[in-house]
């Protein structure tokens, strides 16, 4: 069965076909034979009957005058019938009268009558009768012959059964190889048109038609889908063409923005510093010739003009995160965290806080932009303590996260005056505080980097904390980049 | 019983055929069983003979078996015809001394005994439809219609069918068959 299910439909066909009705041929033919044989053993009984009544009938005189000799010559007639074995003629009182065998042969006989009847006994068939006459039971015939005609009628039915097997099975094979392509034509005709639609991815092709209510109705269905397809395909190139262009329009300008943002945060640095220099020429040139209060003016012109400084670079830093990214390599966290908290010894001291350094694996990342997340987020974390209460920082990493094999997730967590949650949304948005910058220094930009640096990595970023119950930084970042995937 | 003796005979015939005495040829031999085999074939001859019509005076006269002179049957005759019957008749056995006395018989054994009076016996049957059976070469050449014959320890039978066809008697052919068709001299 296995094997037919791989057949090609044509072949299947052929095979159902001709199984089919070699099947009900061969249960025809043996239940012909099986009833012939059956009718003929009745008839080879009732023939063998008939002979052994005659006997019977024409040996009666001679067993009532107890003459051997004539039932003898009744039983050499026996001759004429070749599948007599050998016969007996019995008397009344059961003695062997006369008995004969096939060819003059010499068998044992038997000495006593059986039971009237017939029996199979091996290849023979044995049949006993008795011999009545005017009314009395004056002895009994057996007779013995082989089922030599039943042999040869069943060798003969076999020969003929095969030759009818035979030639059926070559009709219903020439009229089955013929009459399956009704069927597999249509069939075959489909899968053809497939083939060229899945090779070519050519919706134009149709199958041709047939008729006949299923096989008629898969073709025409199939022809709609492929013109569904077509329809859709169509359409779906034309939308793909347009999607791209769009993309491409904006990559171009999301580009021209950040070049725009890059150059002129570039460009504003001149005019500020020659503000910062003409201030300074200023207080050293003619400070004494100033009152107190044109003193206070310029001081203040002097720091608006450095925090506009510092504004420029955090933007031109945060331009960098795409304008001046660097390929992707494996980078070992923990040695990132190390040299970052190497950098911010002094912050460290000056502020007594303590760090402690878990476990961190190694990623396929940015170097420098790892290096940048590591610094922004520690620095956050010192910067936002406590009154009097010196920073209690921990950094820890995790491979394959439930949530997110395939990740490594970063907690930085602290000890500070954490943030309520309803303003995550503008804890990573450039610029935004939730702060004034005369309670803390910063220009907002620093966690807005580090969402723009793992978001290019494939990653995210999220907090937790509460309103001085210190807060804690995720960071997931995938541990493996997929090749030449450098926004 | 002498049915059952007869049976013994026949049941002792039977224990020397299975034990492999070529008891045909020495069965017959037996004195007791000649006339055993005998009474039975007289029985039988009766039943392959046909009395002509309105040999019987009614349908329900019997059959009479008689034997003239020395009965050599002993109890056979009546152990086995005793209780049988001949075309649907009962039968009957007398054993008459006088000639005057055959009138009713219709199988008449003439023992051999009778030597003498062969002539006178068959007769006082003259044509009547009597089937007279003898033993003695000479019966059969007087003119009776069965002889019985022993060759070669075997009782046979010799059939002299003109004297059958005097006496009106029809002798089935299969009992001509196995008997031994004499021409016999016979009257007129």
């Amino acid at each position: 069965m296995r094997r037919l299910r791989d057949l090609s439909i044509r072949r299947q066909l052929t095979a159902i076909i001709m199984a089919t009705s070699t099947a009900a041929l061969l249960l025809a033919c043996t239940a012909f034979v099986v009833h012939d044989i059956a009718y003929f053993r009745r008839l080879l009984v009732s023939d063998l009957s008939t002979l052994a009544k005659i006997i019977g009938s024409n040996s009666a005189a001679a067993i009532l005058f107890d003459d051997s000799r004539r039932a003898e010559e009744t039983l050499a007639a026996l001759e004429a019938e070749k599948h007599v074995v050998w016969a007996c003629i019995f008397d009344a009182e059961g003695r062997r009268l006369a008995g004969y065998v096939r060819g003059g042969g010499t068998i044992e006989l038997p000495a006593a009558p059986p039971e009237p009847g017939h029996r199979f006994v091996g290849d023979d068939l044995r049949l006993a009768i008795p011999v009545v006459w005017d009314g009395e039971t004056v002895g009994t015939v057996l007779l013995d012959s082989d089922l030599g005609e039943l042999q040869e009628r069943l060798a003969r039915y076999a020969a003929i059964g095969a030759l009818v097997l035979l030639t059926s099975s070559l009709v219903a094979l020439a009229l089955s190889s013929k009459l399956q392509r009704v069927i597999s034509g249509p069939i075959l005709q489909l899968v053809q048109t497939a083939r060229i639609v899945s090779e070519r991815k050519d919706f134009s092709v149709r199958a041709g038609r047939v008729r006949g209510e299923e096989l008629g109705l898969l073709v025409d269905a199939f022809n709609e889908m492929l013109e569904q397809i077509q329809h859709r395909e169509k359409s779906l190139v034309e939308r793909t063409g347009e999607i791209e262009r769009i993309n491409r329009e904006l990559a171009r300008s999301n580009r021209e923005l950040e070049n725009f943002a890059s150059v002129a945060s570039h460009d504003l640095q001149e005019p500020l510093r020659k503000i910062s220099a003409f201030g300074d020429r200023l207080v050293s040139h003619c400070a004494d010739a100033l009152d107190a209060k044109a003193r206070d003016y310029l001081e203040r012109m002097q720091s608006a003009a450095a925090r506009m400084q510092t504004l420029i670079q955090d933007l031109l830093a945060y331009s960098r995160v795409t304008t001046r990214a660097q390929p992707f390599v494996p980078v070992p966290l923990a040695d990132v965290a190390r040299e970052v908290l190497s950098d911010l010894e002094l912050r460290l001291e000056k502020t007594g806080a303590r760090v402690e350094l878990r476990e961190l694996p190694a990623i396929e990342a940015d170097p420098l932009q790892m290096r940048q997340l590591f610094q922004n987020l520690l620095s956050n974390a010192l910067k936002f303590q406590r009154p009097e209460v010196p920073p209690e920082i921990r950094v820890e990493g995790r491979m394959n996260p439930p949530a997110a094999p395939g990740f490594c997730q970063i907690r930085v967590e602290d000890n500070g005056i954490g943030f309520e949650e309803k303003y995550l949304d503008r804890l990573f948005k450039p610029f935004q505080r939730l702060h004034s910058h005369t309670a803390y220094e910063g220009t907002g930009i620093g966690l807005a980097i580090c969402e723009k640096i793992v978001q290019r990595h494939g990653g995210s970023i999220t907090a937790k904390s509460a309103l001085g119950q210190g807060a804690c930084f995720l960071v997931t970042l995938p541990v493996r980049q997929s090749r030449g995937d450098v926004p | 019983m002498a049915f059952l003796s007869f049976r013994a005979a026949k049941a002792l015939l039977a224990v020397l055929a299975l034990a492999g005495v070529p008891a045909r040829a020495n069965a017959q031999s037996l004195v007791t069983s000649e006339y055993a085999v005998k009474a039975a074939f007289l029985y039988n001859f009766a039943r392959f003979v046909e009395w002509p019509e309105g040999a019987f005076l009614n349908p329900r006269e019997p059959v009479t078996f008689c034997v003239m002179g020395q009965d050599p049957f002993g109890p056979e005759l009546e152990a086995t015809i005793d209780g049988k019957t001949v075309m649907g008749r009962q039968v009957v056995i007398r054993r008459p001394s006088q000639i005057l006395e055959l009138a009713a018989c219709r199988i008449l054994f003439v023992s051999a005994s009778e030597r003498p009076r062969f002539q006178q016996i068959l007769a006082s049957v003259g044509h009547r439809p009597v089937l007279t059976v003898g033993e003695d070469e000479g019966f059969a050449r007087t003119g009776g219609i069965i002889n019985f014959v022993v060759e070669r320890s075997r009782v046979r039978f010799q059939i002299n069918q003109g004297a059958a066809e005097r006496a009106g008697l029809k002798i089935s052919s299969r009992l001509l068959e196995l008997g031994e068709v004499v021409g016999g001299a016979g009257k007129g």
